[in-house]
This record gives C-alpha cells, structure tokens and sequence, in this order.
C-alpha cells in the first residue's frame, strides 16, 4: 500500500498543528509581497512559464529530429546541451543536457531518488508519481518490475540502466524508432513520443 | 546527511501510482502550488539562497512531517525555513499570517564543508570509488552508492560549486565538473536487483582512485 498522502488531510495524527498548506502557501507568498520582496504576480509569472513553455512536445521534437536526421542524432549524442541550444530550448534545470539512446539490447530510465530533478525546459515538470517515494526506493533497484507494474514490459535479454539525477547534469531518453513508422514526418513521429517515452517508463508505438 | 529522503533502495515499498502514458494533467493540481517553486526563483534571483540550500532545508523537515508532507508543501515549507533563517522574515509573521502554527525545517546539523584540495582528475574509463564518509550536512550522492566503485561513462564539459559548501550558504565551493559512474547493479543490491546497472552523476570531490 502507498502512504496514501493524497488522502490525509491537515491535522493528520502524528503532524503538528497547522493552517492548511493552502493557506500558509499563500500566507508566504503575502507576507514577502507585503514586505517588497516579492512583486506582485511574480510567483503566477512563474507558473506560466512552468505551465506553458516547459513541455514535453519539446523533447518530443528533438526525439523526431534525431530518427529523421542522422547528423542531428550524432549532435544529440554527442553534445545534447549543443543540440538542444540550436532550438532553444535550455532554461532552469536544463542547462546542460545528455541523451541516452536506447538500442536493441539496452533501455535507459531516468529517476531522481534524492527529490525530483528534471530536464524541465524539455520534458516539463516532473509528474507526481515520478515524485512518489514509490518511485525514488523501487526503480533504481527493480526497475523491471516497476516498469512491467506500470504497463511497460521489457524484453528479458535487454538490459535496463538507471541514470539517477543526483547532480546538474539534465537526462532524456533517445527511445528506438518503432517499427512501422517507416516514411513518416517528423511532425508524424512527434506526436507518439510521450513524456513517459521521454523519462523512459514507456516506449513509443506505432499505432 | 543520511536523511529521510534518501529512500533509494529501501524495500517495503508498494506499486508506483501511474500506468505508463496515463493523462496526468498540468504540472500543478491547485494555483498555489506553484509558489514553493516560485519562491525558489524569487531566493535565487535576489541572492538570498541557492537552490541548493532549499534543496538542504527540505532535507531538514522532520523525517515523519516529509513522509506525511505532500511534494510541493515540501517546497513551500522549505523556502518558508530559508527565509526565516535568513532574516527576510520572521516565524511570527507566518503565524500571523494564518492563524495557526507554521512548522519549519529542523535546523542544519552541519556548517557545510568546503571541497577538498587534493582531489584526483578522473577521465572517462577510470575505476573510481565514492568516498565512504558520512557527513550530516548536504551532499549529492546518495548512500547505496557509497563506498562503491564504479566505472566513469562522462565526465561533464561543465562545472557548478560543490554542494555540500553551497548548500550550507558558503562561497567556498569553488567549481568542479561532475562524472557520471556507472555501478554494476549487483554491486549496490547483490542478487535482489532486475537492473543492469545505475549510473550516478557524482562531484569529482566525492571520488577517488579504485
């Protein structure tokens, strides 16, 4: 059973007392607004960029890019924070990139077990479940078994690496091309790399 | 600091709460969400804090308040404790604020650290291993990894200061480049393990020669 934090309400047994998070949220943000410390709408100036402009159509672009253009996988590769710059596209928690390409024998997956770093600018805000204590204790350790439990099963004779996020460096997954994408636009393939695909707990499919 | 958030490993653990590809929404479920992390900015921006030190301070939350303590309340509890620790406000006036108690992080139990001055340059194919210290300030490894030797797969074209300085406030970090280690899973988890390996990026500070 998970703790179930999604259920529990303030005042839970075993927390000190306290306002709702709501209202202590907000009572901090008031309080650095009172004192000038914060401007007015700079917290909700935030959250559109995290909101609008962080996404995984981003990374999905840069996934499509490299299955169509072989000297921009190369890039990807070799330089990610180069390839990811000609678009663009680095910001917050995303300034110095590495790819992870899979192949035919190995799978990448991406986790942050100390918290929940995350190439922001290309893959978005990090899920909740990517959050979850679940998450963080189990997949750097049974990462097939999480996967599978997630819908995601793994061939026996590929190998899954975890890459975990426990410094500056900013991680996506390069999945393999599906098969029967063959003649595809890179607009077409795009749009079946997900941000699951990206953090590499899902894998792209054709149809 | 072996602290509560460091669950890497642990067992005991049920099923992760998503199916692969599932809709889950935007990044936030409620607006203010929104504002530990932009609190995060507002620190960074005006020089109070590094991200660092919010990471250290949600760190510091009392382990049975982080276990029970949803993932952006962390945050805005964590930038609430820098804060006040800072002097840019006080706990009194979060309490105003509201009505009721407000919590905060347990203070530090460390003054930090700086790097140390003799550190070896690793390349790419070298056999290191992760010190094995067990220092109560922040750090970025996490403890399934110490003491263990692993292999260098990249070694990082850039460098960011050392966050057991930085994250305790210090300017004494300096900079280093990061070395992503691959560790043969076996090696961390003996046989109870599907992986193939786990690859950590690791301040060249915390290495040595294996």
């Amino acid at each position: 059973m998970s703790v179930g934090v999604k259920d529990m309400h303030d005042n839970r047994p075993g927390l000190p007392l306290q306002a709702p998070a709501e209202e202590r949220a907000r009572a901090l943000y008031q309080v650095l607004k009172d004192k000038g410390v914060a401007t007015d709408g700079f917290v909700e100036g935030w959250q559109k960029v995290f909101e609008e402009d962080f996404s995984p159509r981003r990374g999905a672009e840069l996934v499509a890019r490299a299955w169509t253009d072989p000297d921009f996988r190369d890039l990807l590769l070799s330089d990610g924070t180069a390839a990811v710059g000609q678009y663009g596209y680095l910001g917050p928690q995303g300034e110095y990139i590495v790819a992870l390409e899979d192949s035919a024998s190995v799978k990448h997956v991406v986790t942050c077990t100390l918290c929940s770093c995350t190439a922001w600018p290309i893959l978005g805000l990090p899920p909740t479940w990517y959050k979850s204590f679940e998450y963080r204790a189990r997949i750097c350790r049974e990462p097939r078994k999480v996967l599978a439990e997630m819908g995601t099963v793994i061939p026996a004779d590929v190998a899954i690496k975890v890459y975990d996020t426990t410094a500056e460096t900013r991680y996506m997954v390069l999945p393999v091309r599906p098969a029967g994408t063959e003649g595809w636009s890179a607009e077409q393939l795009a749009q079946i790399v997900t941000k699951d695909c990206l953090i590499g707990v899902a894998l792209p499919k054709a149809g | 600091m072996d602290g509560i958030h460091d669950l890497a490993g642990m067992q005991g653990f049920g099923r992760v709460d998503h199916i692969a590809d599932a809709d889950v929404g935007g990044p936030f479920h409620h607006d203010w969400e929104a504002i530990g992390y932009g609190g995060i900015f507002l620190g960074v921006e005006q020089g109070i804090f590094s991200i660092d030190e919010v990471r250290h301070a949600v760190e510091r939350l009392e382990p049975l308040y982080y276990l029970m303590t949803p993932y952006y309340e962390r945050y805005v509890v964590g930038v609430a404790s820098l804060l006040v620790e800072k002097g840019v406000l006080t706990q009194e006036e979060l309490v105003q604020a509201t009505g009721k108690p407000f919590p905060l992080a347990r203070p530090a139990l460390s003054q930090g650290r700086a790097p140390r001055m003799d550190r070896t340059i690793f390349a790419v194919g070298d056999r290191v291993r992760v010190q094995d210290d067990h220092f109560a300030g922040h750090v970025r490894y996490p403890a399934y990894c110490r003491g263990k030797v692993g292999t260098v797969t990249h070694r990082t074209g850039a460098q960011w200061p050392f966050p057991d300085a930085i994250g305790h406030g210090r300017n004494d970090g300096g900079s280093e480049p990061t070395l992503h280690v691959e560790f043969a899973a076996a090696d961390l988890w003996g046989d109870d393990t599907d992986a193939a390996a786990v690859i950590v990026d690791l301040f060249e500070s915390y290495l040595e020669p294996a």
